[in-house]
């Protein structure tokens, strides 16, 4: 993990927890806002919807994870490794490459900014075991609101409306999959950043 | 990992990979069929929550992991609530009870190998959950952005929506366990003891 973020000319020490944990507050705090606010401008969700989905891309910007490229406006890439940093390395240093390959996975720079130690895949994994568990709960939600939607007939007819949320099911549904984009593009470096203990500044 | 099953009173040797694979294929087959099935009768009218409850008596019984039971160890590494009473009156009667004491603390705590091997296949479970999401989203999206859409699938937008969410959820339930059956290589017998 990079104890340093890089912001155009800023660059923010993210070596304290603390700072991290600010960081993942703010993202996630801002992202509640725009989307609330979203809702509350345009009922169909579309807005929330472009808002959740671009949230998703470029959030990994900052918090890093997915990507492993070079980045124009950010220095380099977020704070987290590269997920797939072995992965792709092992792919570089294959001799023949498919058009795919080459397309998705261009040419690496330095591969220290890419290889996983032991320690980051263990805390990569342990991330995704915990991140697994909240994206399962939110599935269920959504299926239950679902079953709920679709046997709504046989229901008692106090149950049959929504109404007292002031949506309807199919928005409510559009609304916690959209969460559900969010935390699947960025629950785990989430949880990484939040939990990883002070660093030095030196690492 | 255990190495064996008891159904229906026989015990099932699975040291072998080969005899998990068959367990893996055998299992999402019989939930792709009840789910067709269930489409086919009903629409999945009042009767979705079968699929989930087929995904839960198939951990129960033969995966493990989030349920005590089955080959997996329990992934929070605790013990059964209910270890010193005799297993519930159905499980005797179907024969299906675990041959290992409960009590026993090699059941259910996992050493640093499970634990690792436990968060990979979450690792790469949380990738297809991950991809199931976006199915749904997309799905979601189309019906209330492009309505036209609606009446392209053969099948209601919130059939096809609850559909996809079965489907969904039987993964959540059973993915990281059969991950891990699957990719485990042979075991030795000898290393597994049976009490």
């Amino acid at each position: 993990m990079k104890t340093e973020l890089n912001l155009l000319v800023i660059k923010i020490d993210m070596a304290p927890r603390t700072n991290r944990r600010w960081l993942v507050a703010i993202l996630y705090g801002t992202l509640a806002a725009l989307m609330t606010l979203a809702w509350m401008r345009n009922r169909t969700g579309t807005a929330a919807a472009f808002i959740a989905i671009n949230f998703g891309l470029a959030a990994n910007l900052f918090i890093g994870g997915q990507y492993h490229g070079k980045y124009f406006l950010f220095g380099s890439r977020g704070l987290v490794d590269p997920f797939d940093g072995n992965e792709i390395l092992e792919r570089n240093t294959r001799k023949k490459r498919s058009f795919f390959s080459r397309l998705f996975y261009p040419e690496i720079g330095d591969p220290r900014d890419l290889s996983n130690d032991e320690r980051a895949i263990r805390r990569r994994d342990y991330s995704h075991f915990i991140a697994f568990r909240h994206l399962g709960s939110l599935v269920c939600l959504g299926l239950i609101i679902d079953f709920y939607n679709l046997n709504r007939d046989l229901m008692p007819a106090s149950l049959s409306s929504l109404s007292h949320l002031g949506m309807s099911v199919d928005q409510v549904i559009f609304c916690i999959l959209q969460v559900g984009w969010v935390f699947s593009c960025t629950l785990p470096q989430a949880i990484l950043l939040w939990t990883e203990p002070d660093m030095e500044a030196s690492q | 990992m255990r190495a064996e099953l008891v159904l229906m009173g026989r015990r099932i040797d699975m040291a072998r990979r080969t005899h998990r694979r068959a367990l893996v294929v055998a299992i999402y087959a019989a939930l792709a069929v009840i789910i067709a099935v269930l489409w086919y009768f009903t629409h999945w009218r009042g009767t979705g929550a079968y699929v989930f409850w087929a995904a839960m008596l198939a951990c129960r019984f033969f995966l493990g992991g989030y349920y005590t039971g089955g080959l997996v160890k329990p992934f929070n590494g605790k013990p059964p609530r209910q270890a010193d009473i005799p297993p519930p009156l159905l499980l005797l009667k179907l024969r299906v009870y675990q041959p290992v004491l409960s009590a026993d603390e090699s059941a259910y705590r996992n050493d640093e190998r499970e634990l690792n091997q436990r968060d990979r296949a979450h690792y790469l479970a949380y990738q297809a959950i991950g991809i199931a999401v976006v199915l749904q989203s997309l799905v979601a999206s189309m019906r209330i952005i492009v309505p036209r859409l609606r009446n392209w699938p053969p099948m209601a937008p919130d059939q096809l929506y609850y559909g996809l969410s079965l489907i969904t959820i039987a993964l959540f339930l059973t993915l990281p366990q059969a991950i891990l059956l699957w990719t485990e290589p042979d075991m030795e017998p000898a290393d597994f003891p049976i009490n």
